[in-house]
């Protein structure tokens, strides 16, 4: 039981903020502190990803497809039997691209927002 | 087998968004004719690229970007290393639609954007307008998930843009509101991209769904069987993400406002095709190709729990909208309720279902884009935007009236036109599928949609001409500019045309249905 958590300790910690990150989107008031949220449930999904890709994990996630790019020729130029899969890495530097943007546009209307209303508070808005 | 219109297309438009600022800062009198001929060239080439599926043997095209195929691009398993976009005749279709309405809502835009968009702003509009339409695109052409999730971002972040471009608080408010839930359902998507990536290893679309299969056909003894968890809690952040996008009842709050707020041609690329295919047509993808639930290795309760959800959107929607006073704001909420009976008849899981499944998405597309470019014309002449003010305007823009009326009369479903065609489809497949009950919520269903559009109806023709609240315009100045209410006429055309021609739609999505069932 124990081993089970301290080697899937990553996937944990990521479930956990995945809800941390939930909470403030949907329950804070303030539209700065709903994007920190929505920043902080995207950064639990890349650790996910991440996670996904490590070598230690080998013997929890078996998944098909590990280390798919240079397995072969690098087992047989180095003797590497296993690596790091490079795949996730690829995915989650879009993925930041993308969060970056929504968090810019984001943000962008909230000073809109602010100038016209003069307040970040959701419930104080409509007048 | 491939054909390289398949990356022509979303490149095209891409290059063309990123031409624009140039043109603008340079050539501004050229920004308006590259915008329409670029739509106008990806509508022929989608064509093209439909009829060349059509006729393949494999009604499949698939396109390897970057390498070719054979024996070293493989890995172990099988799979392709790389981005494969595969196109079959439903996306091809899809693809089909979504350039037909943006052609129509760039023709549209031209007369109606410099009245309503501060000048400064149109470059921009025009760039995300391009972008919105690339990513819709790629999302029918794409084979790989990831490759899907950044192109579903691309078209959402265009829209958020698009929501609040004419900068106005009220536009503001609903585009903020509009990103952070949509943000929250682009998150379960993503995260349940990453659960399926762990449970099978790769990201194309066709080795997943293998993937997939052995792993509920797997035995309790092998290390595969808790994969299954992995798997069934992917579907679940799935159908949330995708629920939320298509705006079904319990988190619909986002698209009346968004969708009331955007300007007009906005509103009807938005509603006409971004919440189907962002929403409905990624459901169709990830149910029928990728988890293959019609295969039944889900379950009853699976089908049933998307029909119910269907159902008390379809009927809600319609109570929604009968309470509400401004036009487009009905019209938002009339989208919800459609999108009830399209997630219906998905959730059938039979081959009549999704084929009126398909269809009911073409025509309520068709119907909605004629209707919300209705509203944008009574609203670029007279300023109009509550219901009660159109009192005796069929008489005052007598063709906008009449395309409205036809594309409206589609909607409740009166027989000549496209609307009950789908609707007949989806009725039929309830009964066929032992959904007795659902084919009484389709009755229940037009019948509020009548309510609410008769009154629409009745105020602009059964009111007496003196009654408009504003003077009639000029003897001798015409109704409309010609750039404006063409493309309204051409989409009422096309819901006579398809309601009485529905056969070849036909054509085209019963191959594609069938494919997916291979």
């Amino acid at each position: 039981m124990f081993n089970k958590i301290t080697g899937n300790i990553d996937f944990i910690f990521a479930i956990i903020l995945f809800c941390i990150g939930l909470y403030g989107l949907t329950v804070k008031k303030n539209l700065i502190k709903k994007l920190i949220g929505l920043n902080i449930m995207e950064t639990s999904v890349y650790l996910f990803f991440i996670a996904l890709g490590d070598v230690r994990l080998g013997a929890n996630i078996q998944y098909w497809g590990r280390t798919p790019i240079v397995l072969d020729t690098v087992k047989a130029r180095a003797g590497i039997e296993f690596m790091v899969n490079p795949v996730p890495t690829g995915l989650i530097l879009t993925a930041i691209v993308v969060s970056v943007s929504i968090t810019a546009l984001g943000l962008a209307l909230s000073v809109k927002l602010y100038e016209h209303y003069g307040t970040l508070d959701t419930s104080k808005m409509k007048k | 087998m491939g054909s390289h219109l398949q990356v022509l297309i979303p490149v095209t438009l891409i290059l063309g968004a990123f031409l624009i600022p140039i043109l603008e800062r340079w050539f501004r009198k050229l920004l308006e004719p590259l915008v329409i001929g670029i739509t106008f060239f990806c509508l022929i080439y989608s064509c093209l690229l439909l009829y060349g599926i059509y006729l393949s043997p494999l009604k499949v095209f698939q396109y390897f970007v970057g390498f070719s195929w054979n024996a070293k691009t493989l890995l172990i398993t099988g799979e392709p290393i790389g981005i494969v976009l595969q196109t079959d005749l439903i996306g091809g279709f899809i693809l089909v639609l979504i350039n037909f309405i943006s052609f129509l809502a760039a023709i549209y835009s031209l007369r109606y954007v410099p009245q309503n968009i501060p000048d400064g702003k149109k470059g921009v509009y025009y760039t995300l307008f391009l972008l919105m339409t690339a990513g819709m695109s790629g999302i029918c052409l794409t084979g790989d998930i990831f490759n899907l999730y950044v192109l579903f971002e691309v078209a959402n972040l265009s829209s958020y843009a698009l929501v609040s471009i004419d900068g106005e608080a009220e536009a503001v408010e609903a585009a903020i509101k509009y990103l952070l839930i949509s943000a929250l359902a682009s998150i379960f998507i993503f995260f349940g991209i990453g659960l399926l990536y762990g449970a099978t290893g790769t990201l194309n679309m066709s080795y997943a769904s293998n993937q997939i299969r052995k792993v509920l056909l797997s035995g309790h003894d092998t290390f595969l069987f808790s994969y299954r968890y992995l798997i069934f809690a992917s579907l679940a952040l799935f159908t949330a993400g995708f629920g939320i996008k298509s705006a079904l009842v319990p988190v619909h709050g986002w698209l009346p406002d968004a969708h009331s707020k955007a300007p007009s041609p906005i509103s009807a690329m938005l509603s006409g095709l971004l919440i189907k295919v962002t929403g409905i047509f990624l459901f169709i993808r990830f149910y029928f190709s990728v988890f293959r639930i019609q295969d039944g290795l889900y379950g009853d309760m699976f089908p049933a729990f998307i029909l119910s959800i269907g159902a008390i959107s379809a009927i809600s929607g319609s109570v929604f909208a009968i309470a509400q006073k401004n036009l487009k704001r009905m019209l938002a909420f009339s989208t919800v309720s459609q999108m009830g009976y399209i997630l219906i008849g998905i959730g059938f899981f039979s081959r009549d279902g999704l084929t009126g499944a398909v269809l009911h998405l073409f025509n309520h597309s068709v119907m909605k884009s004629a209707l919300f470019l209705s509203a944008g014309a009574i609203f670029y002449k007279t300023k109009f935007t509550r219901i009660d003010e159109l009192k005796g305007l069929g008489f005052k823009m007598p063709v906008t009236c009449a395309c409205f009326t036809i594309a409206a009369l589609g909607m409740v479903g009166i027989p000549p036109m496209s609307g009950f065609f789908s609707k007949w489809i989806l009725g039929i497949a309830a009964i066929r599928a032992g959904f007795l009950p659902v084919s009484i919520i389709f009755l229940l269903g037009s019948l509020l949609n009548a309510i609410y559009y008769f009154r629409v109806i009745g105020k602009m023709y059964f009111f007496n001409r003196d009654s408009l609240s504003v003077p009639a315009p000029e003897a001798g100045m015409r109704e409309l500019p010609e750039s404006i209410y063409i493309p309204i006429a051409i989409l009422a055309f096309a819901v006579l045309f398809f309601g009485l021609g529905s056969d070849i739609l036909l054509k085209i999505i019963r191959p594609g249905v069938e494919y997916l069932w291979k």
